[in-house]
């Protein structure tokens, strides 16, 4: 073992590829096409217009960075639509504990078992910053925000059905037994 | 939730991504369902103003410009996750690597539904890159790349922004195993300090790069693996980067 760890590959060639590719994909047009449906993503993530903007444009910058993998997309809909969710996931985690965001607000919900549907969810997305983790978040919000079956999200997430359902049961079993602020506060009024 | 078109449904529908089956079933539920017909009728509002906005320099720029380096898509960002399947042999190597034309790796975090990135300031990273030995010297793997049963791949890795790396992945039948943690020493590329064996588990093999502030619960890695290999349970600080192979005999 000893050996193999003083082996070394060149710098220059484990490095990245100084190549670079011409640019297939016409940014620009996917902006103009599907531009409306991200910007209306980040909004409804972010819940501000200038966030959103902001998001809109790296969901596209990132396209042009990862264009091999976009063009084996058959729907660049969906492509989009899941660089704009984690993207915006991101961007809650990043800006998670400034006084501006609305997460501090109580909401006015009753707490119980079918909560996340009362929900339905405006601010969802930046209320489960902290509860879950990235894959579950995807869950819930391709669940409960845009209204897809299980199915739905599996199909989108790569998973079954079945490991989506678990996925939002857990999530609602570990909230139900230990609450977050928010829902408590929401729970007394 | 199913009694409703879900949201990108209906955006679909707006662009004419739907197939022909799905576009008459989603016409027909729009036909007798205002709900679905209100929020259709705000995303075409939305899109009325959208168009009369201006495109952003930035993606104007970009479309003039070649694209980047491709290498830049292969990574992502989490917690703490997992390794190379079941399928996959840990072994300590004992030769020493032979020089030999390299090229460049990794993952493909779009396509795993996560398009990475958690680390601020590090979205561009590359963290973590395979090789597969060969007779004359380790090889470079590209992500979608096949290996074969026996085959042996070493990994470097480049401390980002967490001390601990731990090697994990899950194969092609969903096995995950995690192979071992280690403190690089050094901010530049270096070699894992054991390699990889392919099994004969035919399928995907998911290779990760877990970096962490501390060493890592091995069996809590495992366990979400075990629940679903597209992601895991994250702790804060934490990321990840993953090379996808394609494992055939």
């Amino acid at each position: 073992m000893a050996h193999a760890l003083t082996a070394t590959i060149p710098k220059a060639q484990a490095s990245h590829s100084a190549t670079r590719t011409r640019c297939l994909v016409d940014v620009e047009a996917l902006y103009r096409r599907y531009g409306d449906m991200v910007l209306s993503r980040c909004r409804t993530l972010l819940g501000n217009d200038a966030d959103a903007a902001e998001i809109c444009q790296e969901v596209f910058l990132k396209l042009h960075r990862y264009q091999d993998s976009f063009r084996g997309e058959s729907k660049p809909s969906t492509y989009l639509y899941k660089i704009a969710t984690t993207t915006c996931l991101n961007k809650l985690r990043s800006r998670k504990r400034r006084p501006e965001d609305p997460v501090a607000e109580p909401i006015v919900v009753p707490y119980t078992d079918t909560m996340l549907s009362h929900v339905a969810l405006r601010d969802l997305a930046a209320r489960i910053t902290d509860l879950a983790d990235e894959g579950t978040k995807l869950c819930l919000i391709y669940h409960y925000v845009d209204g897809m079956t299980h199915a739905e999200v599996g199909t989108l997430l790569g998973i079954t059905a079945g490991a989506v359902r678990k996925r939002i049961r857990v999530f609602r079993n570990s909230i139900r037994n230990n609450p977050p602020a928010w829902l408590v506060e929401a729970n007394e009024l | 939730m199913s009694a409703h078109l879900n949201t990108l449904t209906l955006h679909q529908l707006r662009y004419g991504e739907l197939d022909d089956a799905e576009e008459v079933a989603a016409r027909a539920h729009l036909a007798t369902c205002e709900l679905c017909s209100e929020r259709l009728g705000a995303q075409q509002s939305e899109r009325a103003a959208f168009e009369a906005l201006p495109v952003p320099e930035a993606i104007r720029n970009a479309s003039a410009a070649p694209a980047p380096a491709n290498n830049n898509r292969n990574w992502i960002v989490a917690v703490a996750l997992i390794a190379v399947a079941a399928a996959v042999v840990l072994v300590a190597f004992t030769q020493p690597w032979q020089s030999a034309p390299v090229g460049t790796v990794i993952g493909d975090p779009i396509a795993r539904g996560i398009d990475g990135i958690r680390p601020k300031g590090h979205e561009d990273t590359i963290v973590v890159q395979a090789f597969k030995d060969t007779a004359s010297g380790p090889v470079a793997i590209e992500s979608g790349g096949q290996v074969r049963v026996g085959d042996r791949i070493q990994l470097k890795v480049r401390r980002p922004p967490a001390p601990w790396v731990t090697i994990a992945g899950v194969d092609g039948s969903g096995e995950a195993a995690v192979y071992g943690s280690w403190q690089p020493d050094a901010d530049d590329w270096q070699p894992a300090p054991f390699g990889l064996t392919m099994d004969d588990t035919p399928g995907k093999e998911s290779i990760y790069a877990i970096f962490t502030e501390t060493e890592p619960n091995r069996a809590a890695l495992r366990a979400t693996l075990l629940d679903d290999h597209r992601s895991g349970e994250a702790a804060d600080n934490t990321s990840w980067q993953v090379i996808i192979l394609d494992k055939v005999q």
